[in-house]
């Protein structure tokens, strides 16, 4: 069996070692919001070239990617700052969890789920791979314009009680991502001759001041003194909880393996609509926002999948679905690796010992997490008044690193401002930034598809009709249902 | 303003330390005429680290040249050499900033066409004049390749001229807006007299987007940097139908050039320099030039070069000057 073989072939010292720096350096860039496993590859990469093992080097940058995707959760649990965009949806309720001492169990879960789905994605990638990549070309402009579109359902399920104010939020967050170069013809767009608007607005400088600045403005007014005042609990959740969130981990894994194959379905997507099939298919959706095991397993794990899916249509067609994948993609053309179906045949040795690497960093990214988990959580019982300078100064730099400018910390303040008024007059934060992602995506798929065969595309492809009609019913049915809830438990939500 | 005013030249007064200094300048000069200052400055760069901005994301040919550039230069100068990755607002922000630094050598850039000969294509009103930056030296150049579907009925250059010429309206193609691809495609419709403006650009964001289009039979024809297309071609993905270059590429030596194919005049670099704020000293320049030139030689440069689907393109100062104004004169036709 080649995956044995390739397992057994990174059990030596030296791989071993590789495939540890590159998990721990992964969670380290995980746990720090606005540093991107993309910007430290691109540092790391003149110096691995240096190094004389390429099979290490490649092994490295490997689990410095999928171990990004594993430390993202714990900033986003502990103080509702999203480690990477796509932790986002597990501060919904990994924060509040916090709130109530459960940050172990959040944690546990988080951590667990990325397992599961890390591994589970590997073993897809040995078995189907290529075979099953070959859906993603099928999947042109008007299928993501489809796909797309359906995401913006989700909107309804971050609203909160009132649909209105969600879908008014969810354009304003389109129309922030509008500022700037438009991305068909570079026509600059609301920018209004400053050189710095320009630039349009960064995710990270909007979500890190959204989320983490105005949190903190929030529980300052309100003097908290603690996240969370007295004695933790458990750190492992059991029983019923641990059954519930596991759930959620294998449906985040089924909806994140797919979109992962997708080259530009980026992992914030997956995230955000495993949130919101977990909220839809929930006997409890009113709960979800108050700390629910399963709104923080269902996107960590979909994360996950969705990191280690982008490695199929890498290894198998050299193709990257992002832009840490491409940097993987370059690493691999500087030592001759040239990725693609001869991969399989030209280095084989190669190309199974770097999946084998795989199965063994999911479980050292466990074991290194999971210990962690009791020190991490006692963060929670910090003094706030400590605790939130240093949140604060950890979010200015996050601001700072995405593009190396002010013009983004001014922004991140900003948008803390924003998200104050926001989180005090009680309109939902998420449908902003899923809009502000999705936007410019759909923007240019539909542009693509107008230009590849006028608006009748959408309807004439199977799978984009397929997804716009599917989109029709989530709504309708979601009105509908709406309707038939008392006023009272959705109000409770927020 | 007080500390400003004394050492204002002019109500100055001799120090002990300029006394020294000037022996320090003159001293040398005595013993070896034409050793003058110029020569003390240059040993004086670079003392510390480097700034060199880049106005896209991490991960492309030319960032990751750059990147190499850096890695090399940091050995031989022993100074850090930082590559700052500056993207959005169509590079405008990123050579803001150079143009706004000190001429001093310390804050530089890497110089793709996208930045330079292309930018006037999409930003009308620059506020600032592409020409007056200091060219420092181009370093390398990739090529791109023209791809097709693999169950494409084109199977040249000619095939492809046929189709476009018979059905403009429905030919779509793939186009990274003011990119060398783009450039390409608008030299080849210009020499083949059809109208740009009636085809069917599909506008993509990057270059992976282009390989997973033409793979999938989404697009007609699509135009592609050599480093995403090698593995996709090599994997039978997509069918290559020329390389836009005056050469072929050493790692598909069986793909003609657009020139075999009779179309000479849409081979086009997508290059990389260095590029400088205006009026850099011309000693940095020189000292930038010799580097290179040096690097340039470096065979396991060559080699890295290589492998990430660029070819080693030396241009000194003048002649990298001349190249970007000759293009900006030929886009701004073509964009017009």
């Amino acid at each position: 069996m080649d995956v044995i073989n390739g397992i057994i072939s990174v059990l030596t010292p030296e791989l071993l070692l590789y495939s540890f720096a590159g998990c721990v350096l992964g969670t380290l860039v995980g746990v720090l919001p606005g540093l991107g496993p993309a910007a430290t590859m691109a540092i790391l990469l003149p110096i691995t070239m240096n190094l004389q093992n390429p099979t290490g080097a490649i092994i490295m940058l490997a689990g410095l990617y999928y171990g990004a995707a594993y430390g993202g959760s714990t900033t986003s649990i502990l103080t509702n700052i999203p480690g990477e965009v796509s932790s986002i949806p597990t501060c919904f309720d990994g924060f509040p969890m916090t709130k109530q001492g459960r940050a172990g169990e959040a944690l546990w879960i988080a951590a667990v789920g990325s397992f599961i789905a890390g591994t589970i994605g590997t073993i897809v990638l040995s078995i189907v791979g290529p075979g099953f990549a070959k859906v993603a070309l099928s999947f042109g402009p008007p299928e993501y314009f489809g796909l797309l579109f359906f995401s913006l359902t989700a909107i309804i399920g971050l609203s909160g009680d009132s649909v209105i104010k969600g879908l008014a939020v969810g354009i304003l967050g389109m129309i922030l991502a509008t500022i700037g170069a438009d991305p068909v013809s570079g026509t600059m767009r609301f920018s209004f001759g400053l050189v710095s608007l320009t630039r349009g607005l960064d995710l990270i400088p909007v979500a890190v001041g959204l989320f983490g600045i105005g949190e903190i403005l929030v529980s300052s007014e309100a003097g908290m003194r603690k996240i969370y005042e007295g004695t933790l609990g458990k750190m492992m959740p059991r029983g019923n909880e641990l059954k519930k969130g596991l759930g959620a981990c294998i449906r985040g894994t089924a909806l994140g393996l797919p979109l992962g194959m997708l080259p530009g379905m980026t992992p914030p997507v997956a995230s955000f609509m495993a949130y919101d099939l977990e909220k839809r298919i929930s006997k409890y959706p009113e709960k979800f926002g108050t700390g629910v095991i399963e709104g923080v397993a269902g996107p960590e794990a979909a994360n996950n999948a969705n990191a280690q899916a982008g490695f199929i249509p890498l290894m198998a067609f050299g193709i990257p679905t992002g832009p840490s994948a491409a940097l993987i993609l370059a690493a691999l053309m500087i030592y001759g690796l040239q990725p693609g179906p001869m991969l399989f045949v030209t280095n084989k040795e190669f190309a199974w010992t770097v999946i084998g690497s795989m199965y063994v960093g999911n479980v050292m990214l466990l074991i290194l997490n999971l210990p962690l988990v009791g020190l991490w959580a006692r963060i929670s019982t910090i003094p706030y008044k400590y605790l939130a300078p240093v949140i604060l100064a950890v979010c200015v730099v996050a601001a700072y690193s995405s593009r190396n400018t002010m013009f983004d910390v001014w922004v991140a303040v900003g948008a803390g401002v924003i998200g104050y008024f926001m989180k005090k007059s009680q309109w939902p934060v998420g449908p902003v930034i899923l809009g502000f992602i999705l936007g410019p995506m759909i923007e240019v798929a539909l542009d693509q598809s107008l230009n590849m065969g006028g608006p009748m595309i959408l309807f004439s492809r199977p799978i984009s009709a397929a997804l716009l009609l599917l989109a029709v019913i989530v709504v309708l049915s979601a009105i509908f249902l709406r309707r038939r809830v008392p006023r009272e438990v959705l109000t409770e939500d927020s | 303003m007080a500390q400003r005013r004394r050492d204002g030249i002019g109500s100055r007064g001799v120090t002990r330390r300029d006394v020294l200094k000037l022996g320090a300048a003159i001293g040398p000069s005595l013993l070896l005429p034409g050793w003058s200052e110029r020569v003390l400055a240059q040993d004086a760069y670079p003392t510390r680290a480097i700034d060199i901005l880049y106005g896209f994301g991490a991960g492309s040919s030319g960032d990751l040249t750059t990147r190499l550039t850096a890695a090399y230069l940091r050995k031989k100068w022993n100074v850090a050499i930082n590559v700052i990755n500056k993207p959005g607002g169509n590079t405008v922000p990123a050579n803001l900033d150079l143009y706004n630094a000190k001429p001093d050598g310390y804050t530089l850039m890497g110089d793709p066409p996208g930045s330079s000969s292309m930018l006037a294509a999409v930003v009308k009103n620059l506020p600032f004049k592409v020409m007056d930056r200091t060219f420092i030296a181009m370093i390398g150049a990739a090529g791109m390749f023209l791809i097709v579907p693999p169950t494409s009925p084109l199977k040249t250059v000619k095939d492809l001229a046929d189709e476009l010429k018979r059905n403009p309206e429905q030919f779509t193609w793939t186009s990274q807006g003011a990119a060398t691809g783009d450039l390409i495609f608008r030299k080849f419709a210009q020499a083949i007299g059809v109208d740009i403006s009636k085809t069917k650009p599909v506008i993509v964001r990057s270059a992976p987007e282009i390989a997973t289009l033409t793979a999938g039979g989404q697009v007609k024809v699509g135009l592609l940097v050599s480093a995403t297309a090698l593995p996709i071609i090599q994997g039978g993905l997509v069918r290559p139908l020329a390389l836009a270059l005056p050469k072929r590429s050493p790692s598909l030596p069986d793909v003609p050039t657009a020139a075999e194919h009779g179309y000479p005049t849409i081979s086009t670099l997508s290059f990389l320099g260095i590029s400088g704020p205006p009026k850099l000293p011309s000693h940095i320049v020189d000292k930038w030039n010799v580097a290179l030139q040096e690097m340039l030689k470096d065979p396991e440069i060559i080699s890295q070069l290589n492998k990430i689907g660029s070819i080693p393109f030396y241009m000194n100062s003048r002649d990298f000057r001349q190249y970007i104004m000759d293009e900006a004169e030929l886009v701004e036709k073509l964009y017009g």
